[in-house]
């Protein structure tokens, strides 16, 4: 079935792959390293903590006192005392996010940051306390019930996204790196100078991404289901088809930047370039929900976005593929415009 | 025998510089040519249209009687290639890579047999980053060598290797040299085409200036001797009119620095003249020495340079 060439020539992939540990350690034990750290961190939510400043203020009052007093014993509050300048440096710093100061007879002054987030939630924590010991009385009982749901939780999240981070990187760094540097040392040159086909060589790279994409494929999944008993609510068979379909995508990137790039730099450069946005836009590790909606329309026609998408779409919602046209649009897309374009534009030296 | 290859007027540019300028050659069954020129001759462009790497712009290029156009792949099969600095897979082991390119022929040697062609019995089975780059060299030449090729092209096989190293891969080439075998070597270094060649074709700013056996383009161009002496300082230039005066046969020698360097068939007469005159005028000469003519000298005598400056 497979020709004598064509069957070297992936055994020399499988060899490459298997002989180099630190690739192995990149693909297979990276996404572990993040699914570890992060899993875990985020597995018991604790509330989050804010650094305050407490301002001087011109004449003490009791009312000043009891503020203070209630403050500084509270376990979400970090209170730092000091003149406004030395505060102002460590709102610099990050370390407080906001500063009040208590006036005599009963006047509070908030300073922060209106367009930083967690400025914004210290404020609003602070003042509910700060209401609180004035005398405010809330009308309505609440009450606060935790919900885990299956599937729900933050590492539920992360794994699909850190399986296409996985799938990206691999794909982007492997095929570009091997193949300039194969230019870079004369060896395409040297194949070119022998009756093997041309098609022969870049399968070859395809079956060679097949076997790495199979090793953090299992990576990712065993470490999943083995900690942190995750579960695929969709069919096996799609999430197989999308990752691989993923890896295609990347892999057709991959091909077009090496299509004439002779030096490692450039195409390391090229590559970071083109994966770093990814990474931070295409909601790997959060969600992108957060990002203004403009953006959220450019990043939506990202591979990674489209991918990550998918894969949750699949593990977590249980859709089936049929239901992931746009997703599968897109990195169809981008696997057949940049093959397309790689083996016009590709040069042997 | 039909001739193996035969290149006719070939031509290439690359944007203003002409890198190959109208050079035609043949390489003959069981012969060596070898292509000698300085860095930038021409010599690498040369060699790889005839592998069929580059299009020349104009030109016609035969081999085995086949045109390299139009039946490349039929051609390559029985050709072999050893381009400029060339890393090999370095994670593969010799027995490995010479298998993978093994496959790429329809017919190839046992990889074992490659493995004895170039007397790497020991170092089958180490990666190719754990040899030395002589080591590394046989196993590009048994890569090369593994279908078994009627026509061998080797670019510069030996630069950066130490004289051992070079030595050894003379002797496999050597050997390899066979009756139906043609081998076409650029190269540099003019040991290494007196030892290989059969035929040497001087090539300078991409075309042939001269070619033949080494003997004959050594006796036709420089003659059998070279005569070189150098007179005491300072004395050279008072003297210069009376001197060429005298010694007619004075604009025929090259100045290199202050030193002439004569070429000749005749050194015992041109000894005595040069003797006479020396006394005659009271000069002294400072150096006085004769040896026997080389590639470099043929090179010098019809560029005016030294390969090395070029």
């Amino acid at each position: 079935m497979l020709s004598h060439s064509l069957r070297e020539q992936i055994k020399c992939r499988w060899r490459e792959f298997r002989r180099e540990p630190s690739a192995f350690f990149w693909v297979v034990f990276m996404p572990i390293v993040w699914m570890l750290a992060l899993g875990f961190a985020f597995s018991k939510p604790h509330p989050e903590t804010y650094g305050i400043g407490w301002l001087p203020a011109s004449e003490t009052s009791s009312f000043r006192e009891i503020v203070s007093e209630k403050l500084s014993v509270d376990h979400q509050l970090k209170v730092r005392q000091g003149t406004s300048e030395e505060l102002e440096t460590k709102m610099k710093r990050g370390e407080i996010s906001l500063m009040v100061q208590v006036e005599a007879p009963q006047q509070v002054r908030y300073f922060f940051d209106a367009s930083n987030p967690e400025a914004v939630r210290a404020r609003a924590y602070v003042d509910s306390l700060i209401q609180a010991t004035g005398g405010r009385f809330d009308p309505v009982p609440t009450e606060n019930q935790a919900v885990s749901v299956e599937g729900g939780r933050y590492v539920d999240f992360l794994i699909p996204g850190l399986l296409g981070l996985s799938v990206m990187t691999s794909s982007l760094f492997g095929v570009g790196m091997t193949i300039v540097s194969n230019r870079k040392e004369n060896l395409l040159k040297r194949y070119l100078a022998t009756p093997m086909r041309a098609w022969e060589y870049v399968v070859s790279h395809i079956c060679g991404r097949m076997m790495v994409l199979t090793a953090e494929f299992l990576a990712v999944m065993i470490t999943g289901f083995v900690i942190f008993h995750f579960k695929v609510y969709g069919s096996w068979l799609s999430y197989i088809v999308l990752t691989i379909l993923g890896a295609a995508a990347f892999t057709g990137i991959a091909l077009l930047c090496a299509a004439r790039t002779r030096s490692i730099p450039m195409i390391s450069g090229l590559t970071n370039l083109i994966s770093l946005p990814m990474m931070m836009l295409s909601g790997v590790f959060f969600s992108k929900n957060n990002l203004p909606e403009w953006l959220q329309a450019v990043t939506s026609f990202l591979p990674l976005t489209a991918l990550n998408d998918g894969l949750r779409k699949i593990a977590l919602e249980g859709l089936p593929l049929m239901d992931l046209g746009f997703e599968i649009s897109v990195l169809g897309a981008y696997t057949v415009v940049c093959a397309a374009l790689a083996q016009r534009l590709f040069r042997w030296y | 025998m039909e001739p193996l290859l035969v290149a006719t007027e070939l031509r290439k540019s690359f944007g203003k510089v002409t890198a190959v300028d109208g050079l035609s050659l043949n390489v003959q069954p069981g012969e060596c040519l070898a292509l000698l020129g300085p860095n930038g001759a021409g010599k690498t462009t040369t060699v790889e249209m005839l592998e069929g790497l580059q299009n020349p712009d104009s030109g016609t290029i035969q081999i085995f009687g086949k045109s390299l156009k139009h039946e490349r792949r039929a051609i390559l099969e029985s050709v072999g290639v050893m381009l400029q600095d060339t890393q090999l897979y370095k994670k593969l082991t010799v027995r490995e890579t010479l298998s993978l390119f093994g496959s790429f022929f329809r017919k190839s040697l046992n990889v074992d047999d490659a493995i004895a062609l170039v007397e790497m019995q020991e170092k089958a089975d180490a990666r190719l980053e754990s040899l030395s780059g002589g080591q590394k060299q046989r196993a590009y030449l048994a890569c090369s060598l593994i279908n078994e090729p009627r026509l061998l092209f080797l670019d510069e096989p030996t630069t950066g290797l130490d004289p051992q190293a070079r030595r050894l891969i003379w002797d496999l080439l050597e050997k390899h040299k066979g009756r139906d075998r043609g081998i076409l070597l650029t190269t540099h270094y003019m040991d290494e085409a007196e030892k290989l060649a059969d035929r040497v074709a001087v090539v300078d700013h991409g075309k042939i200036i001269a070619e033949g056996t080494p003997q004959d383009l050594i006796r036709r161009i420089c003659g059998e001797q070279i005569l070189c002496f150098r007179f005491a300082e300072t004395q050279l230039d008072q003297h210069r009119p009376e001197l060429f005066s005298k010694l007619a046969w004075l604009k025929d020698a090259t100045l290199v620095g202050d030193r002439f360097e004569l070429t000749t068939s005749n050194t015992i007469m041109h000894i005595g003249e040069l003797q006479r005159c020396v006394d005659q005028l009271g000069l002294k000469l400072e150096e006085l020495e004769m040896r026997r003519a080389t590639l470099e000298d043929v090179f010098l005598k019809l560029t005016g340079r030294s390969m090395r400056d070029a």
